[in-house]
């Protein structure tokens, strides 16, 4: 058989455990639909995919990364248990699940409104991110990143962090495959990182259709998508968002020190405080800018 | 070549013995740790430690000007399919393409050719990775002519056009590759020298030959770097070390620069906010109303320059080489903690002299974290 289709890869899969976005979910859809995506269907349908990755080829590996509003947890490969077989690591994960989902609705501070509700994938990302180069330096393999996200939050908190990860995963050659569970909004920030690294975004807003976007969409590797017809794209949105007053910008200024962006002009830089020498501008431009 | 830009250390053969078998080390098994990752990672952390807290160059102009004369033709470096010297300094100009758009997503880049005492300005200043890449493959698949010998003074004077047009927000720079030994120039290279140097437009050389006391001339004048490397792989190290982010020497007044941020479409097309114009990738200048054009991933990608990771400290301190305290040794390697990245847990002392422990989050780091954070993640899993 030929080399590279026998060849077997590395997935690591990050999964939202946020409690909260999941119980949103669940109450929004069954008020539109009478059908409803509860968390343990998802979780249903991204085991069945975790198996049918490591049925795939034989001796293809799966690191599992849980992310909370605490934090981020690898579920898979642990201390305990760290084999292959696609039962055995099914059983693990939901294991791991249980224990750590019990763990995080127990835990009071997460009601806490100062603690922003958001699962923290920046904490998730780079530690699966750290896996994957861990175990490349044992066995150079292929691998791909998936990443589950419930509700439609923007994540504006950690973008930063987001980003740096993308372009971390772009130099060690791994896409980011991006799921968003949500109706209405799409999440430009996993757009962007889907879009740097080449991987595929995918948002879905109808629950039954989780496990087949996946199967379809997500299984096959990058070799593979070549092969198949493209996934419909959606316009990435990569504007930037203004330091001062948090509004969406098309066109912004630049601060040449550290970068700040500003929708209008300013004399003084908020974020490093150099003042700032204002650009000259053709009389047209700045009738323009004051509508 | 002395590296950390000390003037004085005079000549490789004058120093002492450098011990440099003494940084290997064996593991468990018998192989051989290398001594020159732990050395580069150090190296990494003493940069990282003296850019904390400082001004840098984020938006750079940089002219490339790369020697195509008859000294270019010498086959003394080799690697791979490029056959002499300038074939190695293609394929390291190759690398540090890209990763000079890496660093600096706002800085512009333009490629000169010095030949037959001449100087043609083969791509202007621009920000388009594709147009340069481009062009370094084209002499690439004309068989890497020469010709002729490198003059200096037309090699400034025509960067010097380009880098003129540039407001003084912009750190203006040019990079030399040059392999010859002589420049041969109308006027006095010295008072060239003088005039970029009050231009302020720092010169930096590498040099595949030997030192040659001219361009060293140039690069102290102006406040630049000085390169000669040792071989192939060296010339790319070299040049990837000017691709980082220059500190600033004396403050300048920032300004505000107009930047559009396009929306990608989807067929793969950017559509500039300003003109409505289509673009094919960014960033780059719109080719109608020359607004540069960027995407903001592409500024958060900068970012790190300025917010470096935290600081850490090695989980079993060194010890001084008389007395070395197993005992004390053991029970630090006994406490441990797994990776916060990776999980890994150490089994050996020896895989846990690699660790260290974050010092603002307090949390373990094994040796491959630690330097897949420094250099790409650039912030720690366990303080976010």
């Amino acid at each position: 058989m030929n080399e590279t289709l026998s060849r077997s890869s590395l997935i690591a899969v990050v999964l939202d455990l946020n409690p909260l976005a999941w119980g949103f979910r669940a109450a929004q859809d069954a008020q539109r639909t009478s059908k409803s995506e509860s968390f343990v269907k998802a979780l249903d349908a991204t085991l069945t995919f975790i198996s049918s990755y490591l049925l795939m080829t034989h001796g293809n590996k799966v690191v599992v990364v849980g992310a909370h509003p605490l934090g981020a947890e690898i579920l898979h490969p642990s201390d305990t248990y760290s084999g292959n077989t696609a039962s055995m690591v099914n059983r693990q994960i939901e294991a791991r699940v249980n224990e750590l989902c019990r763990g995080v609705l127990l835990d009071e501070t997460i009601a806490d409104s100062r603690t922003s509700p958001a699962s923290r994938f920046n904490n998730a990302l780079s530690k699966a991110l750290c896996c994957i180069n861990r175990m490349r330096s044992e066995k150079d393999l292929p691998a791909r990143l998936m990443v589950m996200k419930c509700g439609g939050d923007f994540l504006s908190h950690q973008y930063l962090p987001l980003i740096n990860c993308a372009y971390a995963a772009e130099h060690l050659k791994v896409s980011i495959d991006t799921v968003v569970l949500e109706a209405e909004t799409d999440v430009p920030v996993l757009q962007q990182m889907s879009d740097v690294t080449g991987g595929v975004y995918s948002r879905i807003s109808e629950p039954a259709i989780l496990l087949q976007t996946l199967l379809t969409y997500h299984l096959p590797d990058d070799d593979a998508r070549k092969m198949l017809s493209k996934v419909p794209a959606t316009p990435v949105d990569s504007r930037a968002v203004c330091f001062k007053t948090r509004a969406v910008t098309d066109i912004g200024y630049v601060c040449s020190v550290c970068l700040s962006v500003y929708k209008m002009l300013t004399p003084i830089c908020v974020t490093c405080k150099s003042v700032l020498k204002l650009p000259g501008m053709p009389p047209s431009r700045k009738r323009k800018r004051e509508k | 070549m002395d590296e950390g830009g000390d003037k004085h250390s005079g000549y490789r053969w004058e120093g002492g013995y450098e011990r440099t078998w003494e940084a290997l080390r064996e593991d468990d098994t018998g192989a051989l740790i290398s001594g020159s990752s732990a050395a580069k990672r150090l190296f990494a952390k003493k940069r990282l430690a003296q850019e904390a807290g400082k001004r840098i160059h984020i938006v750079r102009h940089c002219v490339l000007a790369l020697d195509l004369s008859r000294s270019m033709a010498d086959p003394d470096l080799r690697i791979d399919r490029y056959p002499n010297r300038a074939g190695c300094a293609i394929r390291s100009l190759k690398e540090f393409v890209p990763k000079f758009f890496a660093a600096c997503p706002l800085g512009q880049l333009a490629l000169v050719i010095l030949q037959n005492k001449r100087a043609n300005i083969v791509v202007p200043l621009g920000g388009s990775e594709a147009r340069l890449l481009n062009a370094l493959k084209d002499i690439e698949v004309k068989g890497f002519k020469t010709g002729g010998q490198c003059s200096m003074v037309n090699g400034i004077a025509a960067a010097k056009s380009m880098l003129s047009a540039v407001g003084d927000h912009s750190n203006r720079e040019i990079i030399f590759v040059v392999g010859s030994l002589n420049t041969i120039d109308v006027t006095s290279p010295f008072s060239t020298i003088e005039t970029v140097a009050n231009g302020g437009i720092r010169c930096s050389v590498v040099s595949l030959s030997a030192e040659v006391n001219i361009w060293k001339k140039l690069t102290e004048r102006t406040d630049g770097k000085y390169f000669v490397p040792l071989d192939p792989i060296d010339i790319s190290d070299k040049l990837e070390e000017l691709t980082r982010p220059p500190v600033e020497s004396s403050a300048r007044q920032g300004v505000l620069v107009k930047m559009g941020f396009p929306q990608k479409e989807t067929d793969d097309k950017y559509i500039c906010p300003q003109c409505r114009t289509r673009v094919k990738a960014i960033p780059t200048l719109c080719d109608v109303c020359r607004l540069s054009l960027v995407s903001a991933a592409h500024l958060a990608r900068c970012y790190h320059h300025l917010f470096p990771p935290s600081t850490v400290t090695p989980s079993i301190p060194e010890q001084k080489d008389e007395e070395i305290d197993l005992e004390l040794e053991r029970s630090q390697f006994d406490q441990i903690k797994p990776c916060v990245g990776c999980n890994f847990a150490p089994s050996t002392v020896e895989q846990g002299r690699q660790f260290v422990v974050c010092d603002k989050c307090q949390s373990s780091l094994c040796g491959d974290c630690d330097g897949f954070i420094d250099d790409h993640l650039h912030s720690c899993p366990g303080c976010i």
